[in-house]
């Protein structure tokens, strides 16, 4: 799968933006638009990434940017529902020590209420 | 073993999908598990991102359609050899230095995490530039134990 699908739903003052495909160098603007426009709408943001095959660094550096203006704005985002290999590569470049990591959805909800 | 496999594509972001799949694919049939795999698409995809990005994309000598890329995969003893032909200026991975991630992470710094990913994820990586013919970057792997 090489492109990526976008959908965002609100619960509460929580964004929620679901992402199905690959990050790469191709997709990233997409994700970037995406995520600055929920940005403008809420500071408190889940994304969901149970459904993405691969991250890029590129992909990384848009969810770094985008973690410091929510943070910023007094919000946060969490990263919900992983595969293994996206964990590892997170893991391996120590994005699960700056990141808010939830297993779930429903566990990210909890984390921003 | 593994017979050799040659994938021939226009450098363009678009194709980086192909092109891991194209790996993966291989690197799984040598025996390598989900993640080991999974490092080994990641550091052809960054090397293919930078050719495509820093390479070709700012290279007015070399036309839009002449942007290729050439990725010979190879079952070597205990591993797998990936080799990326490019038509691009000299470029080396190994002589650009190593960040420090956790630094770079706390001073909100991504750049230089393609390279990073190439040298953290492959066991060796060697270059060689042929003038008028461009770059040949070879990362290897080795199956460890797990795999």
């Amino acid at each position: 799968m090489a492109d990526a699908e976008f959908n965002f739903r609100k619960e509460g003052a929580v964004g929620i933006l679901s992402i199905k495909g690959s990050l790469d160098a191709h997709t990233t603007p997409q994700f970037d638009k995406q995520i600055k426009s929920i940005l403008g709408k809420s500071s408190k943001i889940i994304i969901d990434m149970e459904k993405v095959d691969y991250i890029a660094t590129a992909g990384l550096g848009v969810l770094i940017a985008s973690f410091n203006d929510a943070k910023s704005a007094g919000g946060n985002i969490v990263i919900s529902g992983m595969p293994d290999k996206i964990r590892h590569v997170f893991e391996t470049m120590g994005f699960t020590k700056v990141l808010t990591i939830a297993d779930s959805v429903a566990k990210a909800l909890t984390m921003l209420k | 073993m593994v017979g050799k496999l040659i994938l021939k594509i226009q450098g363009e972001l678009s194709n980086l999908g192909k092109i891991r799949s194209f790996v993966s694919e291989y690197a799984v049939k040598i025996g390598f598990d989900e993640i080991a795999a999974s490092e080994i698409e990641m550091a052809v995809d960054e090397l293919c991102t930078n050719i495509i990005k820093y390479s070709y994309s700012y290279d007015p000598e070399i036309p839009p359609g002449k942007r290729d890329l050439e990725i010979e995969l190879e079952e070597v003893e205990n591993g797998i050899s990936i080799s990326v032909s490019d038509r691009g200026k000299p470029f080396d991975p190994n002589r650009f230095p190593s960040v420090d991630v956790e630094e770079h992470l706390s001073e909100k710094k991504t750049h230089g995490l393609g390279i990073f990913t190439m040298k953290n994820f492959m066991d060796r990586i060697t270059h060689e530039y042929r003038e008028g013919q461009g770059n040949t970057v070879k990362l290897v792997k080795y199956l460890r134990q797990s795999d």
